[in-house]
């Protein structure tokens, strides 16, 4: 061990060392066993010195060589599996713009699968069908659309028909709100 | 950044060894505390054990929001009265601050838990130091006495005494290692 070593050991102690010395110095504990037992006495004089004494023994306990086992067993920490503060993410204004045509598309997306849903030939799917306010909901099982002479007249009935069904009620409330569709006339 | 902070970095960057350092840094001073506690050293110790253990598996979570040494603290402080909750001692009533604790050295009702062997041991050893610093020459003797009893910085002894930072550094091995030849004596661990 020289002097060189035994000195930076002596700074480790006084917390006065960083970066590639203080990884020298942790290599240099790790590697030999005498650097590590001077180590032990240099922390443990300064710990008398300043009174921590109720456990003073003859030498000093090495608690991390008695650890050094159960902490072969505990993970290696990676820095990215840290546990992470809540940050504000901030996006460009390109991606919002993105964004709010995505959404867009996917609006007009879903009007097209009401209107194509609401086709004669489309049978499959139930809708539900007006019975009388406040009462609960029946399903229709088939879906038979009215017959409008005039398509313009038509183009507003599918708007109200969606526009109602958007605002007839929120989660929840199903059971007691009203979905129009297209049904059968009576 | 302060060494703890840099040592609990890289623990977290995943070199186990610096754990290593920090464990030595603060085992004495643990040791310490917990013996406030549980009384018996080789109960103290195991308990110093699983505070360090807890520390580790703790240590992703950390912050830095305070000093590594008083999330520490708390942990010790934890596993001390979880330790005789569980032997179902009680534990103290008053709950001890983080700043406080070096205080409660001096507390007599901790103070009586001292065994006569450990005391004497202590005496030995301070008295020994002392020895040792008194036969320094006056420089280096200040540079220790300015470092461990006023707790001042390399920088600040530098200013202090008016000599570059690697002198004092210099100065403060000279001094331990002196030191270390008279405790490494009372120790039987002759060179």
């Amino acid at each position: 061990m020289t002097v060189n070593h035994r000195e930076m050991l002596s700074a480790l102690v006084d917390g006065q060392l960083q970066g590639q010395e203080l990884t020298q110095a942790i290599d240099y504990l790790n590697s030999d066993p005498s650097a590590r037992a001077e180590y032990l006495r240099m922390q443990y004089t300064s710990d008398v010195m300043h009174g921590y004494t109720r456990s003073v023994t003859e030498r000093p306990a090495d608690l991390a060589a008695r650890l050094s086992a159960v902490l072969a067993d505990e993970p290696v920490y990676r820095q990215n599996a840290l546990l992470a503060k809540a940050k504000v993410l901030t996006f460009p204004k390109t991606f919002w713009k993105q964004a709010t045509g995505l959404a867009m598309a996917a609006s007009v997306g879903a009007l097209a699968v009401v209107g194509v849903m609401n086709q004669p030939d489309y049978q499959t799917t139930p809708m539900a069908s007006v019975v009388n306010s406040g009462n609960v909901v029946q399903v229709a099982t088939e879906v038979n659309r009215w017959t409008v002479g005039e398509p313009e007249i038509e183009d507003r009935l599918n708007n109200y028909l969606v526009d109602h069904n958007e605002y007839a009620g929120g989660a929840g409330m199903f059971s007691y709100g009203r979905v129009v569709s297209y049904g059968t006339e009576q | 950044m302060s060494i703890d902070q840099e040592l609990v970095k890289r623990v977290q960057a995943g070199d186990k060894k610096a754990f290593d350092v920090l464990i030595i840094k603060y085992q004495q001073r643990i040791i310490h505390v917990i013996t406030g506690f549980v009384h018996d050293p080789v109960e103290a110790m195991d308990v110093a054990q699983e505070a360090f253990i807890k520390a580790y598996r703790a240590l992703p979570g950390f912050r830095g929001d305070s000093a590594f040494y008083t999330w520490l603290y708390r942990i010790a402080i934890n596993t001390s009265k979880n330790y005789l909750t569980a032997s179902s001692r009680r534990p103290p009533m008053s709950d001890v601050d983080a700043m406080d604790a070096t205080n409660y050295y001096d507390a007599p009702e901790l103070k009586e838990f001292e065994t006569p062997e450990n005391s004497l041991m202590s005496m030995e050893l301070e008295q020994a130091i002392q020895l040792a610093i008194d036969n320094l020459p006056e420089d280096t003797a200040t540079a220790i006495k300015l470092r461990e009893f006023e707790g001042m910085s390399y920088e600040e002894i530098a200013q202090a005494m008016d000599c570059p930072i690697g002198t004092v550094r210099s100065r403060i091995f000279r001094a331990r290692e002196a030191i270390d030849k008279q405790v490494k004596s009372i120790m039987g661990e002759e060179d």
